[in-house]
């Protein structure tokens, strides 16, 4: 699709709300231009996305008045997201050329609004002049100076307010060229300082952050093998005959495959759908020296001649992700057809026949754009990754306790580490599953529990695949010489089956024992989600003391739990970490 | 003329079919101000010719945007 379609679509929604299954958004768009064809343009892309859009645009040079004023309409429209973009014109003389202060004032007026909402205000950096009075000395130019600072507060700023992101228009610029953005007769004439083309691109941008915000962002790519991966039929030729290698067209292949790399080290899940024998593929990932992607970064693998339809239903069963997280590459037109056909939920970019242009299509597909980046997204491909690895294992073993014996779980046990204060807060804050007691504790909560004489210990738990982090804590409460008190027990949700959680209250009764406890009082406070935890206490041989409301209490000898945990997962090692 | 009705079309949210050299600001209540920036925009871009602001501002019909892409060597055949 074109500019002219998207006028097209924004033409033939004009004003008819009809939203049947369609994702609505409220934007609010401020601007200090002519901004009526940006509108426009942004409807009509979101229209063709599948998003009904109802924006509401602060009137043409009346930002200053609405940013300033609580009352206006602007404040009073509470929106899912707000675009803010000052264009700082170098071809326009303006306070936003000359005046510091102006810059200053309006990143507090910003401030104040980001503030008074929750939702994600996207705030357009200012376009940087390299051209001007000072041609090859531009860096000494007042304007490039004044704009430079203005882009470091409004960094510094967006640090300070969560809720305020940076976009970019500089990044956009370069892709676009300095050169092929501006209208100048739409500057002087109308107050429209950009092209339409520019407006298009600026709006493809800021449709993915409303793509991440209604949950539409793609979290994994499915790729073919032959002439996607690497050139030429691996069944004709064999593992060492593919195109992929330092020559043209293997160079090519293999600096594809260096990209989807990068994607997987920033939490893009790989998987793969191809149309081989399993043993080729096996022979290519153990002995071509080439292949950057290994068999260990893909979390589903379909080596078959079934439909690839079917087998694209199969990977999102089995990542568990929804088909509308799958992007779909591969190089034959039939096949992209029939997914494209049959699920019309995956995005199936078109791959150009040369493999010189599949790096470039890869960054130009702009859907896996989020937010942020928390330290659990850098983790998360290869956790998926390790999970196929896990399964296979599972495959293969005839029961659960030699599965788990097969995994080599290892618990590195730490006690009241004050440096993890914020890892422990976050499991308190996030755990829902298994928790026996929700209690949600802040930072500054935990600390006081330690100062208080709580013991708080926690384990970081790792597999011969890969490592967990810390993902179990146990917060216990003294109550008198001789009785202390589970306050919380949790378990993130993504180590349980493993026998971990039983291990884990078997170092704690041996650990308390050993401070010279004898009995160990617990509680299960049922929730709406932590369903899997309910029966914890009770399998463990925890009698039942009393009910009141719906919190069950417990309390256990601590030489009975030692022993009734004891043989629960004896293939769980335990290591302590000296603080 | 094909491309250029394409682009009237789409731009002011028209039928194809109802585009003929008598349609105007007049009588097409879509072709307003900004739809007419827009217009003159995606006509030069399309026809790779550029009009001045009083050229821009002397266009009446359909039809003076068909002689002025045709005055600046543009084919509005294509």
């Amino acid at each position: 699709m074109e500019l002219l379609d998207y006028l097209k679509l924004a033409n033939a929604n004009k004003g008819a709300p009809n939203d049947g299954g369609k994702k609505k958004i409220k934007i609010n768009l401020i601007t200090n231009f002519t901004d009526e064809i940006l509108q426009k343009i942004l409807k009509g892309f979101l229209l063709s996305q599948g998003i009904y859009p109802e924006i509401f645009a602060v009137p043409y040079k009346q930002y200053y008045l609405h940013l300033k004023n609580r009352q206006s309409a602007l404040y009073q429209n509470p929106a899912d997201v707000t675009f803010i973009l000052f264009d700082a014109n170098p071809y326009l003389k303006s306070s936003f050329t000359s005046d510091e202060q102006h810059f200053l004032e309006l990143l507090t007026d910003v401030k104040e609004y980001c503030l008074q909402t929750t939702a994600p205000v996207i705030m357009t950096s200012f376009l940087i002049p390299y051209l001007g009075a000072y041609g090859n000395l531009f860096e000494l130019s007042p304007l490039f100076i004044l704009i430079q600072q203005a882009n470091q507060k409004l960094k510094d700023l967006s640090q300070e307010i969560k809720n305020l992101y940076i976009f970019d228009i500089n990044a956009l610029a370069q892709q676009q060229g300095e050169r092929h953005i501006r209208d100048f007769r739409g500057l002087y004439a109308f107050d429209i300082p950009f092209n339409n083309d520019f407006l298009l691109a600026l709006t493809q941008e800021w449709s993915s952050y409303i793509r991440a915000l209604l949950g539409q962002t793609k979290k994994c790519i499915v790729l073919d093998l032959d002439n996607t991966l690497w050139g030429g039929v691996v069944g004709e030729t064999g593992p060492l005959g593919i195109a992929l290698g330092p020559d043209y067209p293997g160079l090519a292949y293999q600096n594809f495959q260096h990209a989807l790399l990068d994607l997987y080290n920033r939490g893009i899940i790989l998987a793969i759908n191809s149309k081989n024998n399993p043993e080729d593929v096996s022979e290519v990932f153990a002995q071509n020296p080439h292949m950057i992607l290994k068999e260990n970064h893909f979390a589903a693998i379909r080596l078959n001649w079934e439909d690839k339809a079917k087998n694209m239903i199969e990977i999102a069963q089995e990542i568990n992700i929804g088909l509308d997280s799958l992007v779909f590459i591969d190089d034959d037109p039939v096949n992209r057809g029939l997914v494209r056909s049959m699920l019309p939920d995956v995005a199936v970019p078109e791959l150009p026949p040369a493999p010189e242009h599949y790096v470039p299509t890869l960054y130009s597909l702009n859907v896996f754009n989020q937010f942020s980046l928390t330290e659990e997204d850098w983790q998360k491909a290869k956790m998926y990754a390790d999970e196929r690895q896990r399964k296979n294992i599972l495959y293969s073993t005839k029961n659960l306790k030699d599965y788990i014996a097969a995994l080599n779980i290892e618990i590195i046990i730490e006690k009241n580490n004050r440096a993890a204060i914020g890892r422990l807060s976050q499991l308190t804050i996030k755990t829902n599953q298994f928790n026996l007691t929700t209690k949600r504790y802040s930072e500054k909560e935990i600390e006081q529990l330690i100062d208080d004489g709580a013991l708080i210990f926690s384990g970081n738990i790792s597999d011969k695949f890969g490592d967990y982090g810390k993902t179990i804590i146990a917060v216990l409460k003294p109550i008198n010489r001789d009785v202390i008190d589970l306050d919380t027990f949790l378990m993130s949700c993504r180590v349980m089956g493993r026998g971990v959680e039983q291990k884990f209250m078997h170092y704690l009764a041996r650990e308390l024992d050993r401070c010279g406890f004898g009995q160990l009082t617990a509680a299960f406070t049922p929730t709406q989600k932590n369903k899997p935890a309910k029966d914890f206490l009770s399998s463990l041989g925890f009698n039942q003391t009393n009910q009141d409301n719906e919190i069950i209490h417990y309390s256990i000898g601590l030489p009975d739990l030692i022993s009734n945990a004891q043989h629960f997962s004896q293939s769980v090692a335990i290591k302590e970490k000296s603080l | 003329m094909s491309r250029l009705t394409k682009i009237f079309s789409a731009v002011l949210g028209v039928d194809e079919a109802k585009i003929g050299p008598e349609l105007s600001p007049e009588n097409t209540s879509s072709w307003d101000s900004l739809n007419a920036i827009i217009l003159v925009s995606e006509v030069e871009k399309a026809f790779n010719i550029e009009f001045n602001y009083d050229e821009v501002m002397s266009v009446k019909n359909f039809s003076d945007v068909i002689s002025l892409i045709v005055s600046k060597g543009g084919d509005t055949n294509a």
